[in-house]
């Protein structure tokens, strides 16, 4: 067994920001360094990780560890292996040297205690092997339910329940450290090679995880010799020394360009103060794999521009590196305008990481973008012809007034939270006219651009029979209460707190103390009479009342591991006693609405709605290992929304009129792989109901949408005539093969849509009733093109207008006419124009 | 009761072998629901086995009706009769039952509405969009029905800047309609588009309330406005009509569409009077050894403003009236009871009711602790626990002492002037509760047997006799008691205080026996079916139990089914 005792003193707490420079072949420097600049190894097989930094003639710091040509002075005191991580073999003083393109750099190494043999650390010595290698990572043994019958604690963060399921066994259950079944050890203290822990990891036994260490492997022989000791956990770990505090990067912030990389050091800072290299024993992870990737030593490697995150844990605790991909220098960097603050940030940005943005969009791409994103649908011929002839200044800020203003806003921003707050039959207590009125509810809170905060109060406060208490009786009864905090947190907190309700949050400060203590809030609720006439209450103190009658299972919220009563508490830890309130979640609810991540997930969402993409991504997703694109401008936001009172409409004018967001969606070279930056407007496939509708106006068919049950039958009505798929109050009551294909949600959960194509839609396109009944009717707008006597490019020009907002070139023009003539039918020609109209990805994406 | 005159019939009588593939009468709707009063109006009535209607009937003086013809739509299997009505001009507005009367009897009652503002009849030609609508004076009702699938009408109207106007429908059965008023003003995509102003469906959805929609709006601007009627469930159809009011309201006093019932006996309804005199209403459906006590009246919100520490006592019985005017109110009164007291708890929310006002009673001992509610806690067969609020709760204090009296919502978050209450605490009084009747109406034919049901209700441990009679019964018609088994419902898992909240009761089973020489009866008859309570002896005074309409047919027309004598709306 290899024991490990090493402290140093790494001596570049200073150096937080690394501008790397050229190491894609061997740059020019001017000086070279190693870092850490002096080393401190005690104990046997104690090591450092040693990285060679060159500094170029403009300032910029390349890693040059792998070029370096490394030695050491005496090669008894420490042994340099891989790429530079010295290793103690004996004790003693000794110079490590480190040269590149006729520069070269030292750094002293003290090796002390090399035969000490450090005390066993199960936590240390064996899960950090089970971080490393992703074993109780959350998509695996550290997820909830864990895997297979088999949990670890996520990212190690309990090694005692670790050591326990793994030297005791049992199938784990949720929500109880009880087993189920008879515990069988998954070591083998007889035959240590023959323990299941091993064959898993190196799929000796079929394992659903794959292979995680070869047979053999240095992480293999540690498992294996800790199982030949006898499985111990211990001593010093069960003395609870040393217990690692906080993780530190070097460096914590990156910068450097496309094809560059740069190593990590990461050190581990441990309670009694002293510390060690853990570059080797920790978990590498990156936010976005298109800016940036990260091997499992630590080798970050630049993919993209803009930025992300490099996620390191172990043992529980993490730490990030910062980094950001930077382009070239442009000699012609375009000159750009300052609308407002957005563009002050998004501008700013694109300079500093040298991304030109594209051209402001021209008028015809502004308006079908920005009737799209107001109000879901496309700028009408007419109008867009108007608009298009219109020479004043401010025709941009008429047309954005004229839209916020219009029937069809209130229509779309009604669906779109509609879609947020879940409104359907069966998320709405299967009850189509509870559902009509949570949907009303949200309607005449669109219209009359109701502050959002009292929204949120009132949905998250809800009681009695009212609108906003209907979506806590999906299927008619009321949910656990964690998993209505858990969505009320989702949707108005932008936070998943859902990891912290069986442990605590792996990359968060969450404890699940903290999680129970909100769930807390919605314990006392409960409902009156059956269904479908049921009332929300909280009982009085969060005390049962009419409690004459035994419950068969406990009311309230209890803790799952104390198995206590939980009172509600913030996550401040400040407690709200129950009978310190009359009604708890109103507390929680002033409490949510008045505090900093309320503005900004809602300011976030809003964003995302008209980017593509959230400055946090996904917009539900806030944690600080998931730093929004541009922190200051969330800032900005969140604060205009709240000094707007916390209403939707300005804080959407001010995003539209920016002239960041009338960027054209045509990339430059610059930035033609960003994604993140808000260089170009970034092409968005048309939620269904948005296509739907969109079809329906360029064909001038409308759709009929039938009432009917979930698999399909019709229940003999329909919707009232005239209603387009955005107005449909409760989507699950009209089933649709095209809503299907093309990824409405069934709101059961918060719905988060699926934009990639699927080959229903593709199959929808070739014979779907939608893309061919409309072509060839009276009413249709080709038909009666051809019937009023239109000429071939009057009617293109029509299509083009309806479909595309634009005109068509003259290459498209000619061929399109050329086309016509081809065809034995001309309305058969027309048809099929109309059909590529419509099957195209211009029409289909808001662009 | 008022017979309609029988005028001509179109049809010619079915001969005997016709007749007796018929069933009996029943409708479904009527085109147009109603008129005015002093006037008259040609209407098609929808139902089953119209043919050979002779007569129509309505319990209502000043209106009748005259058969004109009938039809079939054999896709529908419905068929059509085209009637006349004429409308006496002291006929009230509001709702009024009419009954079909054929060779085999007298149909269910079809609800029509007698308004005083103008009819108007809904136009031919389509009106389901916007620059169709068809214009209407205000105030008027107009009278259409949704025929196709997802159609929708629109109207319009004129109106002075400030003008609040208050819509209405009436409709049949079949249709849930829905309203909403818009402007003219368009959008930006669409100059014609409607633009929503306000919409409704019924005010509140919630068990046994009407679906019928109301909206007030005020119009700031003068100007032409629509409104549109849907029907909630996208059906059409001959069945789907409405009527539609538009009434201006300048002193808040609305001529009303809504279906007023007639009062009778309940005891676990909420919206059931609570007067003072309540001792004095149960005595007299009971036999008491002496006089009933009197009752006092308690203000509540007036007592806790002039007393505002203390909970003041109250002697029993009593009437507690107040209101909870704000989110979180509550009031509470002390009473004082001996051990062994039966006490009865109840409840009346005059205005507002469930589920905007859901009263909880809490009553504490002295120490404070919850000695009861009237809350049933029951545990389901799933083993959920449920909860439901009761507006009479009966209780037996097993002990003495003071104990006080909690009104309030269940709910903290609302509270205003109309969720008022008013609470009878008051000690048991044994009695006859309601009675219910298992229809409405009955076709006897002559020779025959057939049965008739009452359910009544044995109150607060009554456990005297109870001696039934009918009234009124068409000549040639006796009647014999019978019995019928109750099939017992399934034991709940945990059916909690049942006792508490529910009342026995007891079904009897009236034998109606015509002679086969009962002479015909071309208009029903009024049966009164009455109960007397028998206590060691002496025999109580007669109690109205109900009234059922009865006729005497020549034809074997199947009974009415269970539940026809609802009235068709």
């Amino acid at each position: 067994m290899r024991h490990v005792n090493a402290s140093f003193r790494l001596g570049f707490a200073a150096l937080t920001l690394v501008l790397v420079a050229g190491n894609a072949a061997d740059p020019e420097i001017v000086s070279l360094r190693i870092v850490p600049d002096r080393v401190e190894l005690s104990g046997a097989d104690a090591s450092q990780q040693l990285l060679a930094i060159g500094e170029t003639p403009e300032g910029e710091t390349v890693d040059l560890t792998a070029s370096a040509v490394w030695s050491a002075e005496s090669p008894s005191i420490v042994e340099l292996r891989d790429q530079a991580r010295a290793v103690a073999t004996a004790d003693g003083e000794v110079r490590v040297a480190a040269t590149f393109a006729g520069h070269s750099a030292k750094v002293d190494i003290h090796v002390s205690d090399s035969e000490s043999h450090r005390a066993f650390s199960f936590p240390r010595d064996v899960v950090s092997i089970f971080t490393r290698r992703g074993c109780n990572g959350s998509g695996c043994h550290g997820g909830v339910k864990g895997k297979a019958g088999f949990k670890l604690s996520s990212n190690g963060i309990h090694p005692h329940r670790d050591y326990e399921w793994i030297v005791e066994g049992g199938e784990f259950q949720v929500l109880t450290d009880e087993p189920a079944g008879p515990r069988e050890p998954r070591i083998d203290l007889d035959h240590p090679e023959a323990s299941l822990l091993l064959h898993k990891a190196t799929m000796e036994t079929a394992h659903g995880g794959g292979l995680r260490f070869e047979k053999g492997s240095d992480d293999y022989r540690a498992v294996l010799e800790w199982i030949e000791a006898g499985a111990p956990y211990g001593e010093e770990a069960l003395s609870q020394a040393a217990k690692l505090v906080r993780l530190e990067s070097y460096p914590a912030k990156l910068i450097f360009k496309p094809g560059e990389s740069h190593r990590v050091l990461v050190t581990a800072h441990f309670d009694d103060g002293h510390s060690e290299d853990f570059t080797h024993q920790v978990l590498y992870s990156v936010n976005d794999s298109a800016i940036a990737k990260v091997s499992g030593d630590g080798r970050i490697e630049a993919n993209g521009l803009g930025e992300t995150a490099v996620l390191i844990q172990a043992l529980g605790r993490k730490t990030r590196v910062g980094v950001g991909v930077v382009g070239a220098p442009l000699d012609d960097y375009p000159e750009t305008r300052s609308r407002n603050y957005i563009d002050d940030a998004v501008f700013s940005k694109l300079r500093r990481f040298n991304i030109a943005p594209s051209a402001h969009a021209s008028d015809a791409e502004f308006l079908r973008r920005v009737c799209l994103d107001l109000t879901g649908r496309m700028p009408p011929p007419d109008r867009l012809v108007e608009f298009l002839a219109d020479e004043s200044p401010d025709k941009r800020d008429r047309v954005i007034e004229a839209l916020l203003d219009s029937p069809e806003y209130v229509d779309y921003w009604t669906f779109r939270f509609a879609d947020l707050f879940r409104v359907a039959l069966f998320p709405v207590g299967i009850n189509p006219k509870w559902t009509q009125a949570y949907y009303e509810w949200i309607r005449d809170a669109i219209e009359r651009d109701r502050p959002y905060d009292q929204v949120a109060r009132e949905r998250i406060a809800a009681q009695g029979y009212s609108p906003a208490s209907r979506h806590y009786l999906p299927y008619l009864v009321i949910p656990p209460a964690e998993n209505m905090m858990a969505e009320e947190m989702r949707v108005f907190f932008g936070r998943r707190f859902d990891c912290a309700q069986c442990h605590d949050h792996p990359y968060e400060e969450w404890s699940q103390d903290q999680f129970w203590g909100l769930a807390a809030f919605f314990g006392p609720m409960f409902k009156l009479g059956g269904n479908p006439s049921s009332v929300i209450f909280d009982f009085p103190g969060g005390q049962e009342i009419a409690a004459d009658v035994p419950s068969p299972r406990k009311l309230g919220v209890v803790h799952p591991r104390t198995k206590e009563a939980v009172q509600p508490a913030l996550l401040d830890g400040s407690r709200i006693p129950f009978e310190e309130t009359e009604l708890p979640r109103r507390e929680l609810a002033a409490w949510m609405t008045s505090h900093e991540f309320f503005a900004e997930a809602a300011v976030n969402r809003l964003w995302s709605y008209f980017y593509g993409r959230g400055l946090v991504d996904p917009v539900d997703d806030f944690r600080s290992t998931n730093p929004p694109t541009h922190p200051k401008l969330l800032e900005q936001l969140a604060e205009d929304f709240v000094q707007q009172g916390y209403r939707l409409k300005p804080l959407m004018r001010r995003i539209v009129q920016s002239n960041a967001y009338q960027r054209s969606s045509v990339p430059n070279e610059t930035n033609r792989s960003d994604r993140v930056n808000y260089s170009h407007a970034l092409p968005r496939a048309l939620d269904a109901e948005i296509l739907l509708d969109a079809i329906a106006d360029v064909t001038g068919i409308a759709p009929r949408f039938k009432v009917g049950t979930n698999r399909g039958a019709w229940k003999g009505g329909t919707a009232p005539l005239g209603t387009r798929a955005v107005e449909l109050k409760e989507g699950d009551l009209y089933p649709s093969a095209f809503f299907d294909a093309y990824g409405r949600p069934n709101r059961f959960s918060v719905p988060e849509r699926d934009p990639s194509p699927k080959l229903a839609q593709a199959l929808h396109l070739l014979a779907g009733e939608t893309y061919t009944r409309g072509l060839w009717l009276p009413g249709a707008r080709v038909y009666d093109l051809v019937q009023e006597g239109a000429n071939d490019d009057s009617i293109i020009d029509a299509l083009y207008l309806a479909g595309f907002a634009r005109y068509p070139e003259d290459a498209e023009r000619q061929a399109i006419l050329e086309m016509i003539e081809a065809t034995p039918s001309r309305e058969q020609a027309l048809q099929d124009l109309q059909w590529a109209i419509l099957s195209s990805r211009e029409f289909a994406e808001n662009h | 009761m008022q017979a309609i005159k029988h005028l001509l019939l179109v049809v010619a009588i079915s001969s005997g072998a016709v007749a007796a593939e018929l069933g009996p009468p029943k409708l479904t709707s009527a085109t147009p629901l109603g008129g005015t009063p002093d006037g008259s109006f040609e209407a098609v009535l929808l139902g089953e086995h119209l043919e050979g209607a002779t007569d129509l009937w309505s319990p209502s003086i000043g209106l009748q009706g005259e058969v004109v013809g009938v039809d079939r739509d054999d896709d529908t299997e419905t068929d059509l009769l085209d009637v006349r009505f004429l409308l006496g001009a002291r006929l009230v507005s509001g709702a009024h039952d009419v009954r079909v009367i054929t060779a085999h009897g007298l149909s269910n009652a079809l609800r029509l509405i007698v308004h005083a503002a103008p009819s108007v009849l809904e136009q031919a030609a389509a009106h389901d969009l916007a620059i169709d609508a068809q214009h209407l004076p205000v105030p008027s009702v107009v009278h259409g029905k949704v025929a196709e699938v997802g159609e929708v009408d629109f109207y319009s109207f004129s109106v002075q800047a400030g003008d609040e106007l208050v819509f209405r429908t009436f409709s049949s059965a079949t249709l849930d309609p829905g309203l909403a008023v818009f402007d003219l003003t368009g959008s930006w995509f669409d100059a014609h588009r409607p633009r929503r102003l306000a919409f409704a469906d019924e005010p509140v959805e919630y068990p046994g309330e009407p679906v019928e929609a109301m909206l007030r709006y005020r119009f700031d601007q003068v100007g032409d406005y629509l409104i549109r009627v849907n029907g909630f469930w996208g059906h059409g159809g001959e069945d789907q009509s409405y009527a539609l009011l538009i009434n201006s309201d300048p002193d808040g006093r609305l001529e009303s569409l809504a279906v007023e019932e007639a009062p009778r006996w309940t005891e676990r309804t909420w919206r059931r009077p609570l007067d003072a005199d309540r001792m004095e209403q149960l005595a007299g459906r009971t036999i008491l050894s002496g006089a009933p006590s009197s009752m006092a009246v308690f203000d509540a919100d007036a007592e806790v403003r002039s007393l505002p520490v203390e909970t003041p006592a109250i002697q029993l019985p009593a009437l507690i009236k107040g209101t909870i005017e704000r989110p979180g109110d509550f009031d509470r009164v002390r009473f004082t009871v001996e051990e062994g007291d039966r006490l009865v708890f109840e409840i009346q929310t005059p205005q507002k009711s469930l589920p905007q006002l859901n009263p909880l009673l809490r009553i504490f001992d002295s120490d404070g602790v919850e000695a009861f509610t009237n809350i049933w806690s029951r545990v389901d067969s799933n083993g959920n626990v449920s909860k439901q609020i009761y507006p009479k709760t009966e209780y037996v204090f097993p002990r003495a002492g003071e104990f006080t009296l909690e009104i309030r919502d269940i709910t903290v978050t609302y509270g205003d002037a109309e969720m008022e209450y008013r609470v009878i605490v008051r000690p048991w009084v044994p009695h006859l509760g309601e009675g219910r009747l298992d229809s409405d109406y009955v076709n006897l034919v002559a020779g025959k047997a057939q049965e008739l049901s009452v359910v009544v209700d044995q109150e607060e441990g009554y456990d005297g006799l109870a001696a039934f009679s009918l009234e009124g019964l068409p000549a040639g018609v006796d009647f014999v008691t019978g019995a019928t088994v109750e099939p017992e419902p399934p034991p709940a898992l945990n059916a909690g205080k049942k006792e508490r909240f529910t009342t026995n009761s007891r079904k009897v089973t009236f034998v109606l026996m015509p002679a086969t020489d009962a002479p015909l009866t071309p208009r029903p008859t009024e049966v009164e079916v009455y109960a007397r309570p028998v206590v060691d002896g002496e025999v109580g005074a007669k109690i109205l139990m109900g009234k059922v309409l009865a006729m005497v047919v020549a034809d074997a027309a199947p009974v009415a089914e269970e539940g026809d004598g609802e009235a068709a709306r």
